[in-house]
């Protein structure tokens, strides 16, 4: 009898989409509605504690908290999965042509990537911020940039695993170009590893916009991201921390439903595990 | 719980159960090891032999539990439900082990010295330091390394494998246990090593007189070694007895198929043999190295006959910074020496040789993957070091070949219909799905494995779909590199049998390179035998099999267990003792 797939692998993955599934619905729905405007200031409502008409209470600026987590939600997830794809569009085939060519190429692909590497990743951000201005963008691109070193790395000693395989000599000596090679087995064999350090990657962005944010060179001033809403907060920690704490909630769970994703996809599209137990 | 009287049985096993899950791996009902006693446990992957040696050694891993007992030499303890602290004190010192993997049973930064000090350290069963290393350097003479001293302080890496292997056994005889169990200790090394170490295991067991438990997939080096067989399937004992009669006149079917298996060259020559041989008798001629004549030797010359499929030169291929074990005699640097042979079209070529003989890496040249340093190779007319693109794509599909390791050789990710069907090119996938079904068909496998992934057949159907998609092109040329000895003895004969078949069937120039002489004498018509990167005799099988011009052809005939050779040995040793 052949098991489709693990039901623990199943269960991760389904607790993961529900845990995901409240931002990304959040930030969709932001699109059309929030409960209040998130952006103009309303001095008359500054700090109001959780209530009937603002059920999660209002910040310094009388915001609506709900609204701006929702807000906050859509840019949060569009630099994550915009860095991630940047990452991922130039780290994995740096990484595998670099594990597939090996010697010159392989020598100078990975110390470029070792420069990059070599970089403290939030410098380059705040670099790329001071250059090209302190805007969600460009906070976006040097996040992806940032990133990349790890895919390439990660695809590459995938690769060199992969192509020591003895079916990669099989397809080799049945005329089978590298182009092929790559996208039938190296692809296929490596995605596991990616797709898990992809989640690795989504969350470490999220934790860096708000970082940005929180330093002041991520989502611009009156734009409410959760990285902008924690710096915000921080001055009336002990007066009220419920304003940090919300945004700090939506983090960490983004963060967690990421990861859990993240392995979860990686149990069930191997289908050497699928078979076990 | 059975109590036992002097003398006690080194090893007293009653009603082990050993399960994992819900469900029972092994069950003995008993099995008795007396004092000086042999016994051979023999049986395929996954029938319970390590398993067996895990228990006794109280080495089962988390979650897979037993139920019985295990006594040891009279110890008052059983092993099964005894206590971490009460078994480490048996470990080591009343039972030892001897594992198959000698570079992973040892640590690799520790010095070999160290490792076997240590054992004694343990038990506390040398008075001294000093004893100590004095024992230590005893223990490596025993096992007769040269200059001890030496080899004490050398890591594991700059050891051989028969050398990690007689230091692993040094580490086990340390604290003079009244058990060995030894784990498949010679399927890791050469043929010639094996039969140096099965010698040193023999003469070492009867000196200290200390029980055995071998625990073998050969039965030839089962033969070689034991008084007593017990054979295991899927977990339950079939046979045990005496080794002469439970080898040389098996009862149980399993037993038989397995003694028939074993001995896969007294198969008999194969209708594909004989018919190229005797189509050409001008190639039936033994070659060997002449040391008088200027020119190269070119063995396995065909020099007037039709044209050979494969034609090489002085063919070489050297790897830049050859690094050598301390202790290695100057041997000429490993890859491979100028070589020149013939193949022709329709022969069953054997390579033969032991590790670091070159084989692989001829294997690499024959199959295009790698450039020779020096000198030229011709496969169907087009020199490989000049051909075109398109030519050495040309001269490689109609080459293919079949891997060793049946566990790297399939993508896991494909199923098996696009694993078959990967060398064609430009088909549709409705002709390729055709095209892989009809191959599955002829290496005997069913349809409905198309859709299943490789993980879900054993080793020797994995084989089988190798050897699909090496034939789903029609090949000229099929190259089996080690082709069964990744698999188990029973499995084995078939799927030379099947190779055999499909050579004639697809009219194939087979190149089998192998380390197990019975191998290629069951398939192949011609031999070549290579020896440190150079090829050292050639000629059709038989002849160099039976009658070896090459002092190193014969060395490896002699080192080849042969199971009718072990029982007669074995009968004469049950006759002297009684």
């Amino acid at each position: 009898m052949i098991r489709r797939h693990t039901p623990r692998a199943n269960r991760t993955i389904l607790v993961a989409t529900i845990l995901l599934a409240l931002p990304v619905l959040a930030a969709l729905v932001s699109l059309v509605w929030t409960p209040y405007n998130p952006i103009p200031v309303n001095a008359g409502e500054r700090m109001l504690a959780p209530g009937a008409s603002h059920p999660l209470g209002t910040d310094s600026f009388g915001r609506d908290i709900v609204s701006l987590l929702m807000y906050g939600a859509r840019i949060s997830l569009t630099v994550g999965f915009v860095a991630v794809a940047i990452a991922l569009v130039i780290g994995v085939p740096v990484g595998v042509l670099s594990g597939m060519r090996g010697g010159r190429v392989d020598q100078v692909l990975m110390r470029l990537t070792d420069v990059v590497l070599a970089f403290p990743a939030l410098l380059l951000m705040i670099v790329f911020g001071a250059a090209f201005g302190a805007n969600t963008t460009s906070a976006t691109i040097a996040l992806g940039i940032a990133a990349a070193p790890a895919f390439a790395r990660l695809s590459r000693a995938g690769t060199l695993q992969v192509m020591s395989r003895d079916y990669i000599t099989a397809a080799r000596s049945a005329n089978r170009g590298g182009l092929y090679i790559a996208r039938r087995h190296v692809l296929p064999n490596i995605a596991s590893l990616i797709v898990v350090q992809a989640s690795v990657a989504f969350s470490m962005a999220v934790l860096s916009e708000a970082a940005l944010s929180y330093l002041g060179f991520g989502a611009a001033p009156p734009t409410p991201s959760w990285g902008r809403m924690l710096q915000e907060g921080q001055a009336y920690l002990y007066n009220n921390p419920l304003l940090v704490l919300w945004p700090g909630l939506a983090i960490a769970l983004t963060v967690l439903a990421l990861n859990l994703l993240g392995d979860g996809l990686r149990d069930r599209f191997d289908p050497r595990r699928v078979a076990q137990r | 719980m059975t109590t036992l009287t002097p003398p006690y049985p080194t090893l007293a096993i009653r009603d082990l159960t050993v399960s994992a899950d819900g469900a029972d791996l092994l069950h003995i009902d008993s099995l008795t090891i007396h004092p000086g006693e042999r016994v051979g446990l023999i049986g395929e992957s996954g029938s319970g032999k390590t398993l067996t040696a895990l228990a006794v050694m109280g080495l089962l891993a988390d979650g897979v539990t037993a139920t019985g007992s295990i006594r040891l030499h009279g110890l008052p303890i059983d092993v099964i439900g005894a206590s971490e602290r009460s078994l480490s004190a048996v470990r080591g010192a009343a039972v030892s082990m001897v594992f198959q993997e000698p570079m992973t049973a040892l640590n690799p930064l520790m010095t070999v010295g160290a490792q076997i000090a240590e054992v004694m350290r343990q038990h506390r069963t040398q008075p001294s330091r000093s004893a100590v290393a004095e024992a230590t350097r005893a223990l490596l003479a025993r096992v007769e390394l040269p200059s001890p001293q030496t080899i004490a302080r050398s890591y594991p890496h700059q050891l051989s494998g028969g050398q990690r292997q007689r230091v692993v056994l040094a580490m086990a005889l340390a604290n003079k246990p009244a058990l060995l169990l030894c784990d498949e200790p010679t399927t890791a090394l050469d043929v010639t090593v094996q039969a140096q170490m099965i010698g040193l295991i023999d003469e070492l067991v009867s000196e200290s007189a200390t029980s055995l438990l071998f625990v073998t997939h050969d039965l030839a080096v089962a033969a070689s070694l034991c008084d007593r067989i017990v054979v295991l399937r899927r977990g339950v004992v079939v046979e045990e007895g005496p080794t002469a009669q439970v080898l040389g006149n098996p009862t149980h079917p399993y037993t038989r198929a397995l003694v028939a298996a074993s001995d896969v060259s007294a198969t008999g020559a194969s209708p594909f043999n004989v018919s190229t041989t005797s189509a050409s008798p001008t190639t039936v001629s033994t070659t060997t190295v002449s040391t008088t004549s200027a020119s190269p030797t070119v063995f396995n010359s065909i020099a007037g006959t039709a044209p050979a499929l494969i034609e090489a030169r002085d063919l070489e291929r050297l790897y830049p910074g050859t690094r050598r074990s301390l202790f290695a005699s100057p041997t000429p640097g490993r890859g491979l020496h100028p070589v020149s042979f013939d193949v022709r079209a329709g022969q069953a070529v054997g390579i033969v040789g032991e590790s670091g003989s070159g084989k692989s890496t001829l294997v690499r040249l024959l199959a295009g993957l790698d450039q020779p340093t020096s000198g030229s190779i011709s496969i169907a007319g087009i020199d490989l070091a000049t051909a075109t693109p398109q030519q050495r794509r040309a001269v490689r599909s109609t080459s293919a070949m079949v891997f060793q390791d049946p566990a790297s050789s399939l993508d896991p990710r494909m199923t098996v219909a696009q694993i078959i069907a990967e060398p064609l090119h430009d088909i549709s996938r409705a002709e390729a799905e055709h095209r892989a079904e009809t191959m599955l068909a002829s290496v005997k496998l069913t349809p409905d494995a198309l859709r299943r992934y490789p993980h879900q057949f054993s080793g020797g159907e994995r084989q089988r779909i190798s050897i699909a998609r090496a034939l789903v092109t029609s090949p000229e040329l099929l190259i089996a590199d080690e082709p069964v000895s990744a698999l188990d003895v029973s499995v084995r004969a078939r799927v030379l049998e099947l190779l055999d078949d499909l050579a004639a069937e697809y009219q194939l120039t087979l190149v089998l390179v192998s380390h197990d002489l019975a191998v290629v004498r069951r398939i192949c018509d011609t031999v070549l035998v290579m020896r440190d990167g150079t090829i050292v005799e050639s000629g059709p099988t038989d002849e160099v099999y039976l009658n070896a011009q090459h002092g190193y052809t014969r060395a490896l005939v002699a080192a080849t267990p042969i199971l009718r050779g072990a029982l007669d040995r074995a009968q004469s040793r049950a006759a002297a003792t009684s």
